[in-house]
């Protein structure tokens, strides 16, 4: 029943490489526990062979349920919450003035993985704008085509809507489908998800009046960081918004960003209005 | 600042209680929503009331309707910390006068990030 | 005879053991990630010989019972690793923790099942559990922690809607033949 030696070494090596997480000797027990459910839905004996079977014939999907297995790590609603205060207290208003003759924004959750991003923009906008007659428009952009299908699908386990979502919103938008809880299609309607590398052309995503783009330029080096921003000041709108993660910043990467402190949070906006 | 953690389930309070003083919260523990309004009465208010629903003797949902029906503890924030899972449920609670709602199985990062919510971290949180 | 297999098929039941899997999965790592992880078994395992067993009751259209049986050996471990104590548990400390394990599992089956009603209080007895003639066997779970055994067990009474068609299209084809 215990896991060989072998099997969990090849999960070991397969989990570094895709996540980067190490597994340390002595986690035989964790490995074999999260792996039951796949190798039973496999029809392995057990998940030795599960894990063997996938070692000699390579499964691209088999793999990812694998590391997916091992690393999942539930995100957060309104992640670390100032930048949604700021958001809805500060630019949404400013932006209803700005693009009153239009009355329509577009923003762009950037690396929105599985959806809580882009659909805690979704709430927050439904109670300030769509009430009032605007269009709103959320693009929700990622690497991975796997956590798009989920986000795509818009449900959640209990553990995720534990997770900084204030009760009274999971009430308004949510309704449970079996363990799950299903995003409704008010707020899910907002969003349109697409696969995109942030290293590639921004080419076809159009103008955005807000961009959150949180923790992700830490994976990235200075020149990458560099040329990522400066392709979302191209595509902020004049008198753009754009959202880091709080410990980035454009200083000292790009220098064509003026810093505006809404509270404690930095935006960052185009210098001259972004027409430079 | 100072919780009254609510629940018949001594492991359950011991969970709750041990995660809060944690965030730097003083706490105090009733076994049921009777003993809870007399911890009440013995004061000083607590700032926060994580609240179980299903208790002995007085509910959860007993105890939130009382204490809002209390202008003395308009003060203290109460949370649902409950396995009750089903959206009425939710909604019950609310209407009662709970102002968060939790659900079991949580974990300490979800009641930090409730707290937070409700403006309820004490600063020297993690410290 | 052969008529009653007519039935309208059986709608998917509300809580299966996939469910039931889910759930205990995320009470064991919220509350225990921090001992050895629970071995869901491959095979259904019976658990002979002492047990503790703690089960909460639901009422409603659908009355049900959830259980946790754990080997009496593995009882004060399991509570000792929900309370992070090693030493000097009281009975009563062990009763309470495997209580609270079925009241969690038992809230969140009780979401499962349209029109729930009321969650019971935990009891707790010496013996494996004892549902209702009227219940049956919805979903199961079988592990191994630290060379302990627990079984997790969901029994629903049959759901009334189904009841009530098999009923009526049974004496239809009873009516037809007659």
């Amino acid at each position: 029943m215990a896991l060989t030696a072998t099997a969990f070494e090849w999960v070991c090596t397969l989990v570094r490489r895709e996540s980067a997480i190490v597994l340390e000797a002595g986690k035989e027990y964790l490995v074999e526990s999260r792996l039951v459910p796949l190798a039973r839905a496999a029809g392995a004996a057990d998940v030795s062979a599960y894990v063997d079977g996938v070692r000699i014939r390579p499964d691209r999907k088999a793999q990812t349920a694998i590391v997916e297995a091992l690393t999942t790590n539930e995100t957060s609603w309104f992640r670390d919450g100032a930048p949604f205060t700021a958001f809805s207290t500060a630019v949404v208003p400013a932006l209803k003035q700005a693009r009153a003759s239009t009355r329509s924004i577009r923003v762009w959750s950037a690396a929105c993985s599985t959806g809580q991003e882009p659909f805690s923009l979704g709430m927050l906008l439904a109670d300030s704008l769509l009430s009032e007659g605007w269009r709103a428009d959320i693009i929700a952009t990622d690497l991975s085509t796997e956590v798009l299908d989920k986000a795509r699908a818009g449900r959640f386990s209990q553990l995720e809507m534990n997770r900084g979502l204030p009760a009274p919103l999971l009430v308004r938008h949510f309704t449970r489908v079996g363990t799950q809880w299903q995003v409704n299609d008010a707020i899910r309607k907002l969003v349109q998800f697409q696969q995109l590398n942030l290293t590639s052309s921004f080419a076809g995503l159009g103008q955005f009046d807000v961009v959150f783009l949180r923790n992700v330029l830490i994976y990235f080096d200075l020149e990458t960081k560099r040329s990522i921003l400066a392709k979302v000041r191209k595509a902020l709108r004049p008198g753009g918004y754009l959202f880091l993660g709080g410990a980035e910043t454009t200083l000292g990467v790009d220098e064509g960003w003026d810093r505006e402190l809404i509270g404690r949070v930095s935006v960052h906006r185009p210098k001259n209005g972004g027409q430079a | 600042m100072r919780a009254l953690v609510v629940d018949d389930s001594r492991a359950m309070r011991k969970i709750i209680a041990g995660a809060l003083r944690k965030l730097g919260y003083e706490t105090v523990e009733a076994a049921d929503g009777a003993l809870a309004l007399a911890a009440l009465q013995e004061g000083p208010l607590p700032d926060l009331a994580t609240v179980d629903w299903n208790m002995p003797v007085m509910d959860g949902l007993t105890f939130v309707t009382q204490v809002r029906a209390n202008r003395e503890y308009r003060a203290m924030t109460m949370m649902m910390v409950t396995t009750e899972a089903e959206h009425g449920q939710i909604v019950r609670a609310l209407a009662a006068g709970a102002h968060e709602y939790l659900i079991k199985p949580f974990t300490p990062e979800a009641l930090e990030e409730k707290l937070a919510l409700l403006g309820l971290l004490p600063e020297v949180a993690g410290a | 005879m052969t008529q009653s297999t007519e039935t309208a098929p059986l709608e998917p039941d509300a809580v299966e053991d996939e469910a039931l899997s889910q759930i205990v999965d995320a009470m064991w790592s919220s509350y225990f990630g921090h001992v050895e992880p629970m071995l869901p078994a491959f095979e259904p395992h019976d658990i002979e010989g002492p047990v503790l067993c703690a089960s909460v009751g639901i009422s409603g259209a659908r009355p049900g019972l959830v259980s946790v049986v754990v080997e009496k050996a593995g009882a004060a471990p399991l509570a000792g690793a929900l309370l992070q104590e090693d030493e000097g548990l009281t009975d009563e400390d062990v009763y309470d923790a495997l209580g609270e394990i079925a009241n969690i599992v038992g809230g969140n089956v009780k979401a499962l099942v349209p029109d729930a009603g009321a969650l019971g209080l935990p009891g707790i007895v010496a013996a494996q559990p004892l549902p209702s003639s009227a219940a049956r066997q919805a979903a199961r779970l079988d592990a191994n922690w630290q060379g302990h055994w627990l079984t997790f067990v969901v029994w629903l009474a049959a759901p009334a809607q189904a009841v009530a068609g098999h009923v009526k299209h049974t004496s239809t084809d009873t009516g037809q033949e007659d």
